[in-house]
């Protein structure tokens, strides 16, 4: 269904240029056209086909979508390409798509027990702690992101001896975090999954159990809904096992593209990441 | 003769490579179980996988590490055979914690927290802190001990 103008007439021509919209009436990733001034609208830009570049700068820098696995992006400061602002997908269009121009993210925030371990558990003094796994929604075009984990119901009644109770799922705006993983999404998942956490925030029979319905499970099936599998986060704990915030991190810190901090925190300051394209995209973009 | 002093060398062989590093199931504070050592062992020396671990978890030993991956700590629970060298088991009655360990060190209620200040709930009704050792009890009889670095 895509053509690929001007980029594929440049491959079979070289730099003589000829109209290619003529072999068919489809646009790339069939965007509107229009016809007064041959733009075609991206929703937040227009790209001159003519010219093979938008008109204006992303206002979403150094983010690229695999068009063969929408789940899947890749930030890269080291690609050159990646530099130019009025490019489009980095000048490889066969590799990557901009559908909207913009772009919705799945974000998988895990905060472990101990910073860079599988470890499910650590204890100091009389306080164990056992990490905490949560999604963030993110918006880019609205600039919004909204982040909900999954909790025991009343506070104070879950141990190992007594894994099972109500749960509930809560706003974890403020939650600090030291491993995420975006995943890029359709607007399909991305409602799917907002709409999810609707309904689990609105629903008083949810069941919180330690070993088979914790945090991190929730987020593993949440995340399932976007069409995004997380890696292996099995884990033992006394007397029980199952998913958990320690292995769930180093899974997903071995991931290319993860941020990964080494203390807990909100990724506001002090964090490292695993590339620099993350550690510029941990600035908030008021911040840019 | 010959074939069953051959045969008897296979199954120690055998026997030998199927030890686990918990194989002896005694608990010694501030020290470790076995060639388990905390502050000593690390992951990598006798966890490679998730399977193994739950091997250890089957026979009632659970582990925490440190930032560095070492051996932090090791919870016994369950009636697997894991004593102390003083001989407390998982399942004793706490009296025979005091008898063999005398008053503790410190006492209180262990909180289960989900992050660092999110109680969730209460393990057991109080937990007794001696060096190196501590031991979590709920319903007056110990549920499980957690061998730790004696500093």
């Amino acid at each position: 269904m895509p053509t690929t103008q001007p980029f594929m007439a440049m491959m079979l021509c070289g730099a003589c240029c000829f109209s290619v919209a003529s072999w068919n009436g489809y646009k790339y990733t069939g965007k509107e056209r229009d016809s007064e001034s041959g733009l075609d609208n991206f929703g937040k830009r227009y790209y001159g086909s003519s010219l093979g570049r938008f008109m204006s700068v992303d206002p979403h820098d150094f983010v690229v979508s695999d068009a063969r696995n929408p789940k899947k992006f890749r930030s890269d400061l080291l690609d050159p390409q990646g530099w130019n602002r009025y490019a489009y997908v980095t000048n490889n269009p066969l590799k990557f798509a901009d559908w909207e121009g913009l772009e919705k993210y799945l974000v998988v925030y895990v905060q472990q027990p101990v910073a860079g371990t599988a470890t499910t558990w650590t204890r100091e003094g009389f306080g164990v702690n056992t990490g905490h796994a949560f999604i963030g929604l993110k918006d880019t075009t609205a600039h919004t992101e909204t982040k909900a984990g999954f909790y025991p119901k009343e506070m104070g009644t879950v141990t190992p001896l007594s894994p099972s109770t109500t749960g509930v799922v809560k706003d974890d705006s403020n939650h600090s975090w030291n491993v995420k993983q975006e995943y890029k999404i359709t607007d399909d998942q991305y409602n799917a999954v907002q709409t999810s956490i609707s309904n689990d925030k609105a629903d008083t029979n949810l069941q919180y159990d330690l070993n088979t319905n914790n945090c991190t499970d929730w987020v593993m099936d949440t995340a399932g809904l976007a069409g995004v599998t997380l890696p292996d986060a099995t884990g033992t704990w006394p007397q029980g096992g199952g998913e958990s915030p320690g292995p769930l991190g180093q899974g997903l810190a071995s991931q290319p593209g993860a941020t990964v901090q080494q203390q807990n925190g909100d990724g506001s300051s002090g964090s490292s990441s695993g590339s620099s394209a993350k550690a510029d995209e941990q600035k908030k973009p008021e911040d840019q | 003769m010959k074939q069953l002093l051959v045969l008897a060398v296979i199954v120690t062989i055998a026997s030998a490579q199927t030890e686990s590093p918990g194989t002896h199931r005694v608990l010694v504070a501030g020290v470790g179980c076995g060639n388990l050592v905390v502050h000593k062992t690390k992951r990598s020396d006798f966890l490679p996988d998730a399977a193994t671990e739950k091997r250890f978890a089957n026979e009632g030993l659970t582990f925490t590490f440190d930032a560095n991956d070492t051996l932090d700590g090791i919870v016994a629970v369950g009636n697997k055979g894991y004593k102390t060298d003083k001989g407390v088991s998982p399942g004793d009655k706490e009296e025979r914690v005091l008898q063999a360990y005398g008053k503790p060190e410190k006492s209180g209620k262990m909180v289960l927290n989900k992050g660092e200040n999110e109680p969730i709930g209460v393990i057991g009704d109080r937990t007794l802190m001696y060096p190196g050792v501590l031991f979590v009890i709920a319903k007056g009889r110990v549920w499980a001990i957690e061998i730790v670095p004696a500093s």
